[in-house]
């Protein structure tokens, strides 16, 4: 077989961090060659570089075909058949799904088209059913959902059936069809089509289930690399971090404690019906159901980001307002949203301020004013527990790697130390280790007696961090199981079981 | 109420719709003459040329940038077409007038695109540089006469309606030809937006430029366009306005630069980038229109006319806003 894409010795550096030392790689012609490590490693730098918009300090991108080159040309790479699904996606927010995904829009000259709209529309269309949704190609983008927008992006990379297409994490907002639906279609263009991949992902066991060979990056040199069949998950994460991650349980849930929160026929309309149960002091809940079980939903409900239309939420025996974000803050919630990205962020603030903007109010004197050492010693101190990884934490938000950013969001609400902590999907996007990380976390903060609540769609997560979990479908609470005795293949049972049944 | 806000958001253009009927009804019961035929005619011509130089901040708008330098664009290429024209003795069509200011208008676009894309500074603060060259340029080397004589055809057009109504008290409302220009210009931006791939491109990069760059689009030439296109029709919004005042007066419409962003950000346009179109701009314009030539005529004194203005570029502004805050909290768009 023959190399459709050859990368050799690229080294690329911002200020003082080596992102990327004398990478090569090469992807066969048909083939699926999959991309790991830690976050800040450099897979999405390197994608960048081949895809031309980002130069290389030295070393060469070559396309079998076509002559090697290294600096920016996002349009060139686009001519030589490198489609891209960048980590951020990369869309336009302000056109319609179909102009998005339109081919006119992509393709770097500007022909006139009068009858563009309409074959842009039934493009659109086509490239989402393939994908097995119904985004009509009409929507505008900045209505839809994370997981939808992921979608539109990977449906653009696709219609064209370049030769190759780059992917950087595309399934991190997916849920469990979607993904599966996504990699039998991954194969299929393999096997049909011949195309070639290059696959970005932190779940590692989508990696083993697609890759035809793999690289391991470790702080931007090559760690290992080979075929597929050479690696299992341990493998993969040894080499990724360099030390071994256990798979731990959690500790036994607290017993006698008093209930914390207490939440009573809770619903929200046309999402959540009737919904209630309690929460103890250090206990952590998760609340796991398929794509519009309700599951989002209720976690804003809790937070007062979403209004209920009925039933009431309690923290400590007291209520809260409906639909009041500032109530639930002043009681010690903090809510981490799914789509840290682009709602948890200010992303040209440095990372400091980013994690200290959530504490700046229990920092300040009586007068208002901020305490700034105080403030910024909290704000190292999660930091450094979550191990964020960064040259200076003067620097902007947008130039940490994206699993890091997240990890800034989670440390800016931690720094709070809040008595009810909602996460929704806390470790999309994180590697293992972090991963890991993560996860000792929220068990240490549950023992110091936060009350956690987790949305999540990682089942094995689920059964990680939590004592119980809550399965909703339909916006109706179906099950509250104890995870002491319970396997990821019972849960996933348990949540599509009642999804089949509405 | 999240009904109505939804119906307001999705439609820019029915705030104005509503603002400009609310205008209507408290003009009209304060003053019931306001409705007369030649009052309206009035309104209409006072929007001419806002209008037109809305529509060239427009397309700016929507790029993502800003432009403050296009009044003094308008005045330069108006006083410089003038003298060019009244020098060799002009007496031909007035097209040739229209070309020229265009042709200058466009050049100094090209300027402000190429100092914007070679300095990569913020567009207002290049634009606001060019403004106070362009109006220093032309105050010191070409003059600062106001010209009385026209060319020879421009006299025709300053005197052409589309429009002639009989009053009864003997007069005759009219409405001036540069509204034609005006309608016909909205309709050839409108088409540039709406169907061709540069149109596209403009609300592409406006949206999200790091993607426009990662898919390929020649940002750099779009942006040239865009500032050369902006100019030009600054230009024509010069030659417009000595035929209306029937001079060319080097201190006319410099001044005007916040009534032409009223009128872009009311109509749904966000300095932002991205968004905005023709049909609100115009709406916009109008509101600005009655509000800068009505609120005398109904009894409110003049200093009262800058709040307005005030006002409703605040609502432009906010509504966006309002528009996040719904989208937010809404759940048909979370999972
Ligand atoms: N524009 C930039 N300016 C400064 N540093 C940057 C910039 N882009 C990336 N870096 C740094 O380069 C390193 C590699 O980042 P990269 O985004 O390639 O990581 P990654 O492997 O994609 O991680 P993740 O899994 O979190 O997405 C990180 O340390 C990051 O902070
Ligand atoms: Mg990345």
């Amino acid at each position: 077989m023959s190399a459709v894409l050859t990368v050799t010795e690229v080294s690329r550096s911002f200020g003082g961090v080596q992102a990327l030392q004398a990478v090569s790689l090469a992807v066969d012609q048909g083939a699926v060659h999959c991309l790991v490590g830690e976050n800040g490693s450099g897979k999405s730098t390197l994608t960048k570089i081949i895809a031309g918009v980002l130069s290389a300090d030295a070393g060469t991108v070559a396309m079998a075909g076509h002559e090697p080159r290294s600096g920016v040309n996002p349009a060139l790479a686009i001519r030589e058949g490198i489609s891209t699904i960048y980590q951020d996606l990369a869309l336009f927010p302000n056109l319609t799904v179909a102009e998005n995904i339109a081919p006119g829009e992509r393709s770097a000259s500007l022909k006139p088209h009068w009858q563009w709209r309409s074959s842009a529309k039934s493009a659109a269309a086509d490239a989402l059913e393939e994908l097995g949704s119904a985004i009509s190609p009409t929507t505008v983008v900045e209505r839809l959902p994370t997981a939808e927008r992921q979608l539109v992006a990977i449906a653009r990379a696709m219609t064209h059936r370049p030769r190759m297409i780059l992917m950087d994490e595309p399934t991190a907002a997916l849920t469990h069809q979607e993904i599966d639906r996504l990699l039998a279609l991954v194969g299929r263009l393999r096997d049909e089509h011949s195309m070639s991949f290059m696959f970005i992902s932190h779940k590692l066991n989508e990696v083993l289930e697609l890759a035809d060979s793999v690289t391991v990056l470790r702080n931007g040199v090559v760690a290992s690399e080979g075929p597929a069949a050479d690696y299992t998950i341990e493998r993969l994460s040894n080499d990724m971090t360099g030390r071994k991650i256990s798979s731990a349980r959690p500790t036994k849930a607290p017993s006698g404690r008093e209930p914390r929160l207490t939440v009573t026929g809770l619903c929200v309309k046309g999402a959540v019906g009737d919904v209630s149960f309690e929460a103890a002091e250090g206990e952590v809940i998760g609340i796991g159901g398929l794509l519009g079980s309700g599951r989002t939903e209720l976690a804003l409900c809790l937070c007062g980001l979403l209004k209920s239309s009925a039933g009431s939420v309690e923290i400590d025996g007291v209520a809260l307002r409906p639909g009041h974000f500032q109530d639930a803050i002043e009681c010690g919630i903090a809510y981490v949203p799914e789509d840290r990205l682009t709602e948890g962020l200010f992303l040209d603030r440095s990372i400091r301020d980013n994690a200290a903007a959530a504490v700046a109010s229990a920092h300040s004197s009586r007068l208002g004013v901020l305490d700034r050492s105080a403030l910024h010693a909290t704000a190292e101190k999660w930091l450094g527990q979550l191990r964020v990884k960064s040259a200076d934490s003067n620097d902007a938000v947008n130039t940490l790697s994206g699993g890091n950013q997240q990890r800034v969001v989670l440390s800016k609400w931690l720094a709070n130390r809040p008595r009810l902590l909602i996460l929704n999907g806390p470790t999309v996007g994180v590697d293992v280790g972090s991963r890991h990380d993560i996860h000792e976390t929220i068990r240490r903060l549950a023992k110091d007696g936060t009350t956690v609540i987790v949305a999540s769609d990682d089942l094995p997560e689920l059964l990680a961090v939590t004592h119980r979990v809550l399965v909703l479908s339909s916006g109706r609470l179906r099950h509250d199981l104890h995870t002491s005795d319970l396997t990821v293949q019972a849960l996933w049972e348990a949540i599509s079981a009642d999804g089949a049944r509405s | 109420m999240k009904r109505t806000l939804a119906f307001i958001q999705d439609a820019p253009s029915s705030f104005v719709l509503v603002s400009i009927g609310a205008l209507y009804v408290a003009f009209i019961a304060r003053n019931p003459a306001f409705i007369k035929l030649p009052h309206q005619f009035a309104i209409l011509r006072s929007g001419i040329v806002i209008g037109i130089m809305a529509l060239g901040l427009l397309l700016v708008l929507i790029s993502g940038g800003i432009d403050v330098s296009f009044t003094a664009v308008a005045v330069l290429s108006m006083y410089s077409t003038v003298q060019i024209l009244n020098g060799v003795n002009y007496g031909g069509p007035i097209v040739v007038a229209f070309l020229i200011a265009a042709a200058i208008g466009g050049l100094l676009g090209l300027l402000n695109g190429a100092l914007i894309s070679l300095l990569r500074l913020p567009t207002l603060i290049v634009t606001l540089g060019t403004l106070t060259m362009f109006r220093g340029f032309m105050l010191f080397f070409i003059g600062t006469d106001r010209i009385r004589e026209l060319p020879a055809q421009m006299k025709p057009f300053a005197r052409s309606t589309i429009l002639s109504v009989a009053t009864p008290n003997g007069g005759k409302a009219s409405l001036h030809v540069g509204f034609l220009l005006l309608v016909g210009l909205a309709l050839a931006v409108a088409a540039v937006l709406r169907w061709t791939p540069f149109g596209r491109a403009i609300y592409a990069i406006g949206g999200n430029r790091q993607a426009a760059e990662r898919a390929g689009l020649p940002i750099r030439r779009v942006e040239l366009g865009v500032y050369v296109l902006a100019g030009a029709i600054a230009g024509v919004a010069g030659v417009v306005d000595a035929a209306l005042i029937r001079a060319a007066d080097p201190f006319t419409i410099v001044g005007t630069e916040l009534d032409v962003l009223a009128a872009v950000v009311i109509g749904g346009a966000a300095i932002t980038g991205g968004r905005g179109g023709v049909l609100g701009t115009f709406l916009g314009v109008i509101l600005i229109a009655l509000v800068d030539s009505s609120l005398v005529l109904a009894g409110i004194p003049t200093e009262w006319q800058r709040l307005f203005v005030g006002l409703f570029i605040l609502a432009g502004v906010m509504l966006p806003a309002l528009r996040t805050w719904n989208t937010r909290t809404d759940p048909r768009t979370i999972e």
